[in-house]
C-alpha cells in the first residue's frame, strides 16, 4: 500500500469536492435569479461543460499555463502542480452541484422569501437556501468526491502521482484482480465514510406553490450577492466551457472531419444515446419502486468501486451459456451501467418522494385516489423536476462511462466515449474532436427534445381543442387504420401525405377524450372500457393493416429504361421475399428469384405469383447464382453445399451435380453460373479458390478452368457474377477488384474495365453482369446501390438509380437477369424486393 | 355479529393502543428511512407493472438475435480506423461478418488482454489481434490462446526517441538513452508510465540487456532528472509537440499521427535499444466459430494487409526480419519470469 499516493488521491478529491460545489452553489445562486430563457441557455451551458472530455480541458489548460503556455508569463502558476489538478477537476465537475442545488431549490416557494421584507443576503443563504439545498450538496460533494477519486489521466498528466495507479498496475501487468480489488478498498471506504457522515437526518421540504419568481429572488437575495455571484459565474463558464470550446470548435479539422466521423460513428453514437437513456430510466423507475427500502447507502458500492472491477465481477457471473442471451447483447451493457450508476439516480429520487407534500397525499386518499391516481395527479408535479434533474444526470454520467464498458460491451456494440479513447491512442485528433462534438450534441439532445416537444404538446392541445374531438373518435380509428398502418404510409406521393397528417390529428384527438374523462366520479368500469377499446381497435388494425404495398412504380431519368416496376415486398409469404440474391429468366420471361428463406418463387413476366419451391436443403446455406441452361431449366447454385442444381419451370429437380473439392472439376463455394449458346456452363468460385471452370452441359465433363488468386490480370478476388454475349464471351464481375474481366469461351483474357469508387465507370463491388443483344453491358454496383451501363466498347454510358427505397432505387442489389425484351430485372436485396426495369422501345 | 362487551372493549383499545404505539416505535427506529405519516399507503400494484416492465425491456435488448448470418468475433488493440477498413474488406471477401470490440486508451491497454482472461471459461472472442507482442504472450502463457499455432507477428513498428524541432537539432539531441540522465535534459523528458503497455516491455527489455544493476542505476538517475511521467505515448507526443517537453520516448506510429497533425517533429534513429514491437494475431482457445477464425486468422496474416498498414503509418515495415540496424532482441520467456520483480523495482522507483 502506498500511502503516499493514498494521501494524494485523497487531497485531491478533497479539494476538488469542496471547491466544486462551493462554485456550483455560486453559480446556482446567480442562475435562479435569472429569466427562465436565461437559465436554460446557462443550463445547457453547465451541461456542456459536465460533457466535455477531460483530455481536452487539460490540452487547454496546458496550452495556457504550460511551461511554454501564452499565459505563462503573468501568470506564473504552475499547472503541473496538486494545485493545477484540483483546478482541471473542478473546472470538469462544478456543474454537478449546480445542477443537483438547482433541482432541489426547485421546492422554493414565495411564501419562504415574503415572510420578512428584511430576509435577504447572507441571512437567506445560511437559514434558508443552504439547509433547502443540503442534501443536493451532499450528494454533489460525494459524486464529485468518488470521480475525482477514481481519475487517473488528469493527475498523471499534471504530474500528481495518485493511488489508482496502483490498480492499474495490477491489472495490466500481472493480471492480479484479487490484489486489485483489495487495493481498492481505499477507494470504496473513504466515500462510504463520506456517505455515513452526510447521511443525517434532513428536513424535507414539501412544495404546495410553484417555484419562486425570479425577481422576487433577486431581491431577496440583494443586489451585491447577485451580481458577485454573476460575475464569478461568467468567469467560471469561460474557463470550464468557453475556452475549451473555442478550441474544439476554432480548430478547422474538427469540422472538415465532423462528416466522416458522423458517418464512421453513427452506430456508435446511436449505442450512446441507446444506452444512456435505457439505463437513466431503468435506474429512476428502480428509485421510484424501491426509495422505502433501507438499501439507499449499498447501493453506492458499484459506483465506488472501480469501473474494471465491475465489468470483471459482470464477467464473471454472466459469462456462461445460461446467461448467453444477457451476455451477448445490449443488455449487460444497460445492466452494467445501471448497476454502476443506480446510486445516483436513487438517491434524487427517494430525496424528490420524501419532499412531497404529505397533506395533499392524505386528501387525495381520503377522496378514494389509488397508487397510481395518487403518483399521477398529486406526487408526480411535485417531483417532475428533481426526477429530471436525477435522469439526467444519471444520463451524463453512462453517456461518458468507458470504464465499466470496456470489458463488457458486446462485439460491435461500441459507444462513441469508447471510438473516442480508441481513436485518441491513435492520434486521430480531428476526428476525435469531431466526435467530442457530436457526444456534446447527444448530451443536449433530452433537454432539446423536452423542449421540442413541449413545444408541439403545447401546439397539439390548442389542435385538440378547435377540432371537436368526440364527433372523431369513432370514424376516425377506422380511418387510422387503415391510412396510418395500411399502405398510407407505404405511399410516397404528397396528397396521401397530407391525409395521413390531418388522420394522426384526430386519432390522437380522439384519443385525448377517451382519457380526459375526469377520473373521478365516472364509472371506472366505463372508463377503463373505453381506453381498452380504443388501444385495442388500434393495435388490432394496425396489426391487420400490415399489408404489403401493391407493385408501384416510378418513371425512370434514363436512355434505356422508360420506368421501374416493383415486385414484391419484405416477408416470407407467397410473393414476399428475404433479401433476394439472385433472379433468372425461362424461355417464357417468366421470372424466378431465390432468397434468404431457401425458396425459389416463380412469377410472370408483368410480377404476378405463380408458384413457389424449397431447396431441399438449407441448414448450411442458402442458394445463390441462377441462371438457364440450353434446355430452357433453372440452374440454381447451392455454394455451402457445393453443387449445381436444374429445376423444370415447375420446379422438379431434374439433375444435381458437384463435388465438394478445389481439384479441376471440383466445386469449392461455387458463386454463379452462366451458359453459351453451345450449352457450356461456367461456374465461379471463390474463398479456397478463385477461379472460373467451363463445364459440358449438366457438368457432364469438365473443359478447362481460368484465373487465380489475386488482382493481376486474368486473376479474381471474389468472381461474384457470371454473364455472357452473342459471341460467347465470357464477362466476369470481380467484385473485391472492383471491375468487370472479358475473356474469350476458352477462357483467354482479353480486356478490363473498371476502377474502385462512386464515379461514372467506377464500381463498387460490382455484383453482376449481363450482355444485352447490342453489346451494352449491364453491371449490378452493388456497393454504389445502382446499375451502370457500359457500351460494347466498356465506355461507360449511364447510372440508373442510386441508394434509396423508392421505386428506381436500390439498396446493395445482388444480381440481375434480362429478359427477351431486354427488360432488366434486378435482385433488390436491400429493399427485399425484385425490380423490373422497362426498356425503351 | 360479535358485541364486545366493555371490559372487552377496553382491552381491544388497550391491545390497539399498544399496536400503535409499537408500530409508532417501529416507525421511528425506522424514522430516518421512513418519514411518511403512519398513514402511509401500500405500494401501488403499479409499482410492481414497472418492474416487470424494466426486466422486459433488460429481457428484450436481451437481443432477437433471429437468423444471424455468419460471424467472427475479434478483439484487437489496432487503430480503429485502419483496423475497421481492413476487416470489411475480409467481409467483403468472404460474406463472413466481423464483430469486433476495439481497446481503448483509457485503460491503458488492460481492457482486451483482461476480457480474455475473465473469458476464458466461456469464450466470446475468436480472433485477437493485437498491437503489441508482450500481452500475446502473456496470454499464450495463461493458456487463453490455442496450443497448435497459436498466433503469428504480422508487422512492425519501433521504440523510438522524438524531439521537438523548434527546441532541439537532431544533432544536440542524445545519441543514447543512457543520455537522457544527463543534467541538461532536466526537466525536459517524457515518457509514459514504465509500468504499462509498450514502454513497461521496452524498460524489461532494457533490463535484460543491461542487467539488474545498470538498469536500476539508470532508472533512477531518470526519476532523478524529472521526466514528465504522463499515462499514454500518444500524450508524450503532444507534449513534445507542445514544446511542454523537448525530448519524449514513444512508439513509431505515435510520431507519425503527431506528424501528420503538423506537430513540429522528429524521429531519432534506430540504436541498438531500440525495441521492436511486432503486431500479432493469435486464435483463442475454444473460439466459438473456429471456421471463420482461420479464415480471418488467415486472411489478417497477408503481406497486403500489412502494408496497408504501413501505408497508413501504423506500423512501420511488413517484416523486421528486413532492419538492418541491431536492435534489443529479448528473451521473451525469461521477461514473462522476470516480470513481477521487474515491476515491483519500476513501482519502487517511478510511483514514490
Amino acid at each position: 500500500m502506498n500511502w503516499v499516493l493514498l494521501q494524494n488521491s485523497l487531497l485531491v478529491s478533497a479539494l476538488t469536492s469542496v471547491l466544486s460545489v462551493t462554485l456550483g452553489l455560486v453559480a446556482a445562486l446567480w442562475i435562479t435569479g435569472l429569466e427562465s430563457r436565461w437559465q436554460n441557455a446557462l443550463l445547457a451551458a453547465a451541461v456542456a461543460t459536465l460533457v466535455l472530455p477531460p483530455f481536452l480541458v487539460v490540452n487547454c489548460w496546458l496550452q495556457l499555463l504550460g511551461m511554454a503556455g501564452l499565459w505563462r508569463r503573468w501568470l506564473p502558476f504552475n499547472i503541473y502542480s496538486l494545485g493545477g489538478t484540483v483546478w482541471v477537476l473542478t473546472l470538469l465537475t462544478w456543474p454537478i452541484a449546480l445542477l443537483l442545488v438547482r433541482g432541489a431549490w426547485q421546492r422554493l416557494e414565495r411564501g419562504h422569501l415574503e415572510t420578512d421584507p428584511l430576509f435577504g443576503g447572507w441571512p437567506l443563504l445560511k437559514r434558508l437556501l443552504i439547509p433547502l439545498g443540503r442534501p443536493a450538496l451532499a450528494q454533489s460533494a460525494l459524486l464529485i468526491f468518488v470521480l475525482a477519486l477514481n481519475n487517473f489521466a488528469v493527475p498523471t498528466i499534471l504530474q500528481t502521482k495518485v493511488f489508482p495507479a496502483e490498480l492499474w498496475i495490477r491489472f495490466n501487468t500481472t493480471f492480479d484482480y484479487g490484489e486489485a480489488l483489495w487495493l481498492s478498498w481505499p477507494l470504496v471506504v473513504a466515500p462510504f465514510l463520506l456517505v455515513a457522515w452526510l447521511s443525517r437526518r434532513v428536513i424535507s421540504w414539501p412544495s404546495v406553490e410553484g417555484p419562486v419568481p425570479p425577481r422576487l429572488f433577486r431581491q431577496r437575495l440583494g443586489a451585491g450577492w447577485f451580481w458577485l455571484c454573476g460575475i464569478s459565474t461568467v468567469i467560471l463558464f469561460l474557463l470550464a466551457t468557453g475556452l475549451p470550446l473555442a478550441q474544439l470548435l476554432g480548430a478547422p479539422k474538427t469540422w472538415a472531419e465532423l462528416p466522416k466521423a458522423l458517418a464512421a460513428g453513427q452506430q456508435a453514437l446511436w449505442h450512446s444515446f441507446a444506452f444512456a437513456a435505457s439505463a437513466a430510466t431503468i435506474c429512476v423507475a428502480l428509485g421510484l419502486m424501491t426509495w422505502r427500502r433501507p438499501w439507499g447507502a449499498v447501493l453506492w458500492l458499484p459506483f465506488f468501486i472501480p469501473g474494471v472491477l465491475l465489468g470483471m465481477a459482470l464477467i464473471f457471473v454472466l459469462n456462461r451459456p445460461l446467461f448467453s442471451a444477457v451476455y451477448q447483447s445490449a443488455a449487460i451493457v444497460v445492466l452494467g451501467l445501471t448497476l454502476r450508476y443506480v446510486a445516483v439516480a436513487w438517491h434524487g429520487v427517494a430525496h424528490a418522494l420524501r419532499s412531497t407534500d404529505r397533506d395533499l397525499a392524505d386528501a387525495a386518499r381520503l377522496e378514494g385516489a389509488s397508487g397510481w391516481q395518487l403518483l399521477r395527479h398529486v406526487e408526480w408535479p411535485q417531483i417532475a423536476s428533481p426526477l429530471a434533474v436525477a435522469w439526467y444526470v444519471t444520463y451524463l454520467l453512462c453517456l461518458w462511462d468507458v470504464e465499466t464498458l470496456v470489458l463488457i460491451v458486446p462485439p460491435g456494440g461500441e459507444t462513441a466515449a469508447l471510438r473516442i479513447f480508441n481513436l485518441l491512442h491513435y492520434g486521430h485528433t480531428a476526428q476525435v474532436n469531431a466526435l467530442c462534438l457530436l457526444l456534446l450534441l447527444l448530451a443536449l439532445l433530452p433537454w432539446i427534445l423536452w423542449q421540442t416537444g413541449r413545444g408541439v404538446a403545447h401546439m397539439f392541445r390548442r389542435l385538440l381543442e378547435f377540432f371537436q374531438a368526440r364527433t372523431l373518435f369513432t370514424a376516425s380509428h377506422f380511418t387510422v387504420g387503415y391510412r396510418l398502418f395500411g399502405n398510407g404510409f407505404n405511399r410516397r406521393d404528397a396528397k396521401d401525405a397530407e391525409t395521413n397528417v390531418l388522420v394522426i390529428s384526430a386519432f390522437f384527438a380522439s384519443l385525448r377524450f377517451a382519457m380526459s374523462w375526469p377520473w373521478i366520479g365516472a364509472p371506472r368500469h366505463w372508463k377503463k372500457a373505453c381506453l381498452a377499446g380504443t388501444m385495442a381497435v388500434g393495435v388490432g388494425l394496425a396489426l391487420a393493416g400490415c399489408s404489403p404495398p401493391a407493385s408501384s412504380e416510378a418513371k425512370l431519368e434514363s436512355a434505356f429504361f422508360s420506368r421501374a416496376q416493383v415486385i414484391g415486398s419484405r416477408g416470407a409469404g407467397a410473393g414476399q421475399f428475404s433479401k433476394p440474391r439472385s433472379v433468372a429468366l425461362d424461355g417464357a420471361d417468366n421470372l424466378y428469384v431465390a432468397d434468404m428463406t431457401g425458396r425459389v418463387q416463380k412469377f410472370s413476366s408483368n410480377g404476378v405469383f405463380i408458384s413457389s419451391w424449397q431447396m431441399p436443403q438449407t441448414d448450411i446455406g442458402k442458394p445463390k447464382g441462377m441462371c438457364r441452361d440450353q434446355q430452357g431449366n433453372i440452374v440454381v447454385i447451392e455454394p455451402h453445399y457445393s453443387r449445381v442444381n436444374h429445376f423444370s419451370s415447375e420446379g422438379k429437380l431434374l439433375a444435381q451435380w458437384g463435388i465438394n473439392g478445389t481439384h479441376a472439376g471440383q466445386l469449392m463455394f461455387p458463386r454463379a453460373a452462366a451458359v453459351n449458346s453451345r450449352g457450356e456452363i461456367y461456374v465461379s468460385e471463390y474463398g479456397a479458390v478463385e477461379r472460373v471452370q467451363r463445364f459440358t452441359e449438366l457438368g457432364a465433363q469438365f473443359l478447362n478452368a481460368f484465373g487465380a488468386r489475386g488482382n493481376g490480370t486474368g486473376e479474381f478476388n471474389r468472381a461474384e457474377g457470371l454473364g455472357t454475349d452473342a459471341q460467347d464471351r465470357v464477362y466476369v464481375a470481380d467484385s473485391c477488384n472492383h471491375r468487370i474481366q472479358v475473356f474469350s469461351a476458352d477462357g483467354r483474357f482479353l480486356r478490363a474495365y473498371g476502377t474502385a469508387g462512386a464515379g461514372l465507370g467506377q464500381l463498387s463491388y460490382p455484383y453482376d453482369v449481363r450482355v444485352d443483344g447490342r453489346g451494352n453491358q449491364f453491371v449490378c454496383d452493388y456497393g454504389n446501390s445502382r446499375i451502370q451501363v457500359f457500351d460494347a466498347r466498356d465506355r461507360p454510358l449511364e447510372i440508373v438509380g442510386g441508394p434509396g427505397a423508392a421505386p428506381g432505387q436500390f439498396n446493395n442489389p445482388w444480381a440481375i437477369a434480362l429478359d427477351s425484351a431486354s427488360n432488366l430485372y434486378v435482385a433488390d436485396s436491400g429493399n427485399h424486393r425484385v425490380q423490373k426495369l422497362l426498356r425503351r422501345p | 355479529m360479535v358485541v364486545l362487551s366493555s371490559e372487552d372493549s377496553m382491552t381491544h383499545e388497550r391491545l390497539e393502543i399498544s399496536k400503535v404505539r409499537r408500530l409508532s416505535r417501529f416507525r421511528r427506529w425506522r424514522g430516518q428511512y421512513y418519514e411518511l405519516p403512519v398513514t402511509s399507503y401500500q405500494l401501488p400494484v403499479t409499482s410492481y407493472l414497472f418492474s416487470l416492465l424494466t426486466w422486459t425491456l433488460i429481457c428484450l435488448l436481451a437481443g432477437c438475435t433471429g437468423n444471424a448470418p455468419p460471424f467472427v468475433v475479434v478483439y484487437t488493440s489496432q487503430d480503429q480506423v485502419y483496423a475497421e477498413a481492413i476487416l470489411e474488406h475480409f467481409t467483403h471477401e468472404t460474406g463472413i461478418e466481423v464483430r469486433a470490440v476495439y481497446d481503448s486508451e483509457a485503460v491503458k491497454t488492460v481492457g482486451l488482454a483482461n476480457r480474455l482472461l475473465a473469458e476464458r471459461p466461456h469464450p466470446q472472442c475468436d480472433i485477437f489481434w493485437s498491437n503489441e507482442e508482450l500481452r500475446t504472450r502473456q496470454l499464450a502463457a495463461h493458456d487463453v490462446l490455442r496450443e497448435a499455432n497459436p498466433w503469428q507477428a504480422i508487422g512492425y513498428r519501433t521504440r523510438r526517441l522524438v524531439i521537438n524541432t523548434n527546441r532541439l537539432s537532431l544533432a544536440a539531441a542524445p545519441a543514447a538513452l543512457t543520455d537522457l540522465t544527463n543534467a541538461v535534459w532536466r526537466g525536459k523528458m517524457a515518457l509514459a508510465y514504465p509500468l504499462f503497455g509498450t514502454t513497461a516491455t521496452h524498460f524489461l527489455a532494457l533490463r535484460q540487456q543491461w542487467g539488474e544493476e545498470r538498469w536500476q542505476a539508470w532508472c533512477r538517475a531518470l526519476q532523478a532528472n524529472r521526466p514528465f511521467l504522463v499515462d499514454g505515448n500518444s500524450v508524450v507526443v503532444n507534449l513534445v509537440g507542445r514544446g511542454e517537453a523537448w525530448i519524449g520516448l514513444t512508439d513509431s506510429d505515435d510520431i507519425a499521427a503527431g506528424r501528420r497533425d503538423g506537430l513540429p517533429i522528429a524521429e531519432l534513429p534506430l540504436t541498438g535499444e531500440t525495441l521492436i514491437i511486432r503486431n500479432t494475431v493469435a486464435v483463442v482457445r475454444g473460439a466459438p466459430h473456429a471456421a471463420a477464425a482461420e479464415k480471418l486468422f488467415d486472411y489478417l496474416q497477408r503481406v497486403e494487409v500489412a502494408e496497408k498498414l504501413v501505408i497508413a503509418n501504423a506500423l512501420e515495415g511488413v517484416s523486421a526480419t528486413s532492419l538492418t540496424v541491431p536492435a534489443l532482441k529479448p528473451d521473451w520467456n525469461s521477461l514473462l519470469r522476470d516480470l513481477d520483480a521487474a515491476t515491483a523495482a519500476l513501482k519502487d522507483i517511478f510511483l514514490r
